[in-house]
């Protein structure tokens, strides 16, 4: 009786996931075998080529291009974003007066659906138009063509994200901050360590785990980034800012319908999301814990 | 401190100097979170403030401060480009794609803390997997699976879109918070002659009760925040507030405060439930991510 009740709690989940998520992933990793273009009225029947897609993906410059801006686009987010996330985590700790406030303001964006997001920065950062640009002219500071720049539009949607998901990284590092024994750091600081050294020598160490759990969570959320790109700058200028889901996006159901192409390239996309994963799975699993 | 090494004048009183340095450090530590929290919250408050004005106050340059507040604009924002019907929509869907992820997920949670199988790590593992998976790997062959069965563009068709990503998130929460009860209240309860059922639904569900509200909030917000999965699978007969809200910039002149109006519209239960239910948001993203 017990034995089957793992079993009965399970099944529904299982059975739900496999009718939604294994059964098309499947489907679709099958598809990205066959010349399948419904664009040219293939949209009933499809042709198996075999690795023909992908030998075709390894040359296509649109596709590699995506994959790079992606991960150029997750570099600086993650980097960002964990620097920015780690000041403020450290000044909330230091439980100043209006603490709870502080950490709601920097966690609130957190709420902002992606595409309400996209809306306000592609608004906010309208080289003509927008606020921002207006407030940097009066500073006197250059006003940038924030979307229109080919090698700034990348930061400008890493800046966007920041602003956007940096919230989580804090909420990570202060459970961390929060788990460091008090009396380690009344130790240190009774032997008459600063506090920059304390930081180093003690908190920093500490936080590892959770710095590297910070990561994880960040890099794979960037590396699937869609909405700002779409909404803000359509993949634009001349792809500089086309990532790699939106490119594949459109290859499919957004402009192309060349569906066989476009499993092809979701496949190999979502390998080698699940190789940086795995890496850093690899590199959790050495670090001590604590 | 007799020892021969030259004291510096300014560590003779160790004392005073820390506590005016730790009252400088505090005193900076609030202006700059002042700065930093006003430069989080300065992107909604100007949206806010543009659905209040007319267009040209909105795209006037420098901006305008003082203004008549158009209350109107979120009046014609709910009535235009199907806004309105969408809100609704997505209201449903989010109820119901809710109510499954959590009657399937509590079951699998409980599972998943308390039972140790190599089927269940698998599965586990399995979920995790989906989880870090990129959308469109699922939308391009959901889209063409959804019209061969009808289901594309209907509120079904999208409910159970969502369980892919937060079906997983749930049961990885749910799990995490059972683990933190001790066994010793099921194994009491059972001794009493209690069914595993019985367990669940009265030792259980009324201990995590706060890890079911984290995942019932961040499931429910997933559903409102999310982009991708609408504009693959919905269109004009279910409309979604990500893609209405879209719809807004798409074409030639738009209407800006409209658009904004119709933005805060949509940030609206995210924000209640920001403001009624922070402690167990906050939590369930903590508890989400670091227990790994």
């Amino acid at each position: 009786m017990k034995r089957t009740v793992p079993v009965l709690f399970i099944l529904p989940s299982l059975l739900v996931l496999l009718a939604v998520a294994l059964y098309p992933a499947s489907f679709g990793i099958w598809a990205g075998f066959h010349q399948w273009n419904w664009a040219i009225g293939q949209a009933d029947h499809w042709v198996f080529i075999g690795f023909g897609n992908y030998v075709q993906l390894l040359g296509d410059r649109a596709f590699w291009n995506a994959i790079e801006v992606t991960l150029l686009f997750t570099l600086l987010a993650v980097v960002l974003e964990l620097a920015v996330g780690l000041g403020i985590a450290l000044l909330l700790w230091n439980n100043v007066q209006g603490s709870w406030f502080f950490r709601s303001a920097v966690v609130f964006p957190l709420m902002v659906s992606d595409i309400v997001a996209a809306v306000i920065f592609s608004t906010l950062l309208d080289p003509s138009l927008g606020t921002i640009n207006y407030f940097l002219g009066t500073l006197h500071l250059p006003q940038p063509n924030w979307v229109g720049n080919t090698h700034l539009v990348i930061l400008t949607l890493s800046l966007v994200d920041t602003w956007w998901q940096t919230g989580n990284i804090i909420l990570i590092l202060l459970a961390g901050l929060t788990s460091i024994p008090q009396d380690r750091m009344d130790m240190a600081s009774i032997d008459g360590a600063s506090g920059w050294k304390m930081l180093w020598y003690i908190t920093l160490p500490s936080l590892k785990p959770f710095i590297l759990v910070a990561l994880v969570f960040r890099t794979i959320d960037a590396l699937r980034v869609f909405a700002l790109a779409w909404a803000i700058t359509k993949g634009g200028p001349q792809r500089a800012s086309e990532v790699a889901q939106l490119y594949i996006f459109n290859l499919g159901i957004g402009q192309y319908f060349n569906m066989g192409y476009a499993s092809a390239a979701a496949t190999l996309f979502a390998l080698l999301v699940g190789l940086i994963s795995g890496i850093y799975l690899m590199m959790m699993r050495r670090a001590p814990h604590e | 401190m007799n020892d021969a090494r030259v004291v510096p004048r300014w560590e003779l009183h160790p004392k005073s100097q820390a506590t005016t340095r730790g009252l400088v450090g505090k005193y900076a530590s609030f202006v700059t979170l002042s700065i930093v929290s006003a430069v989080f919250l300065a992107p909604v408050i100007w949206m806010a403030l543009t659905a209040l004005k007319t267009q040209r106050e909105a795209l006037a340059l420098p901006p305008v401060w003082i203004f008549e507040p158009q209350w109107a604009n979120f009046i014609r924002a709910w009535e235009s480009n199907d806004f309105g019907r969408s809100f609704l929509i997505t209201t449903s869907v989010s109820i119901f794609s809710v109510i499954l992820t959590m009657a399937l997920s509590i079951p699998a949670g409980y599972v998943l803390a308390r039972y140790r199988r190599t089927w269940l790590s698998m599965f586990e593992v399995g979920m995790l997997v989906i989880r870090m998976l990129p959308e469109i790997l699922f939308m391009l062959p959901l889209y063409s699976i959804f019209q061969m069965t009808g289901l594309f563009d209907t509120q079904l068709g999208i409910v159970l879109a969502f369980q892919i990503f937060n079906l997983p998130y749930s049961s990885w929460l749910i799990r995490q918070f059972v683990a933190e009860v001790p066994v010793e209240l099921d194994e009491a309860a059972l001794l009493d002659g209690a069914s595993v059922w019985q367990v669940l639904w009265h030792v259980i569900i009324p201990t995590i009760r706060p890890g079911i509200v984290a995942a019932t909030i961040l499931s429910f917000i997933a559903v409102w925040t999310n982009l991708l999965l609408p504009l693959a699978l919905t269109y004009n007969a279910t409309p979604m507030v990500a893609t209405t809200i879209a719809n807004f910039k798409g074409y030639g002149s738009f209407d800006w405060p409209i658009m904004a109006a119709a933005a805060i519209i949509s940030l609206a239960p995210q924000f209640l439930f920001f403001l009624f239910a922070q402690k167990y948001i906050v939590k369930g993203l903590t508890l989400g991510a670091v227990k790994g």
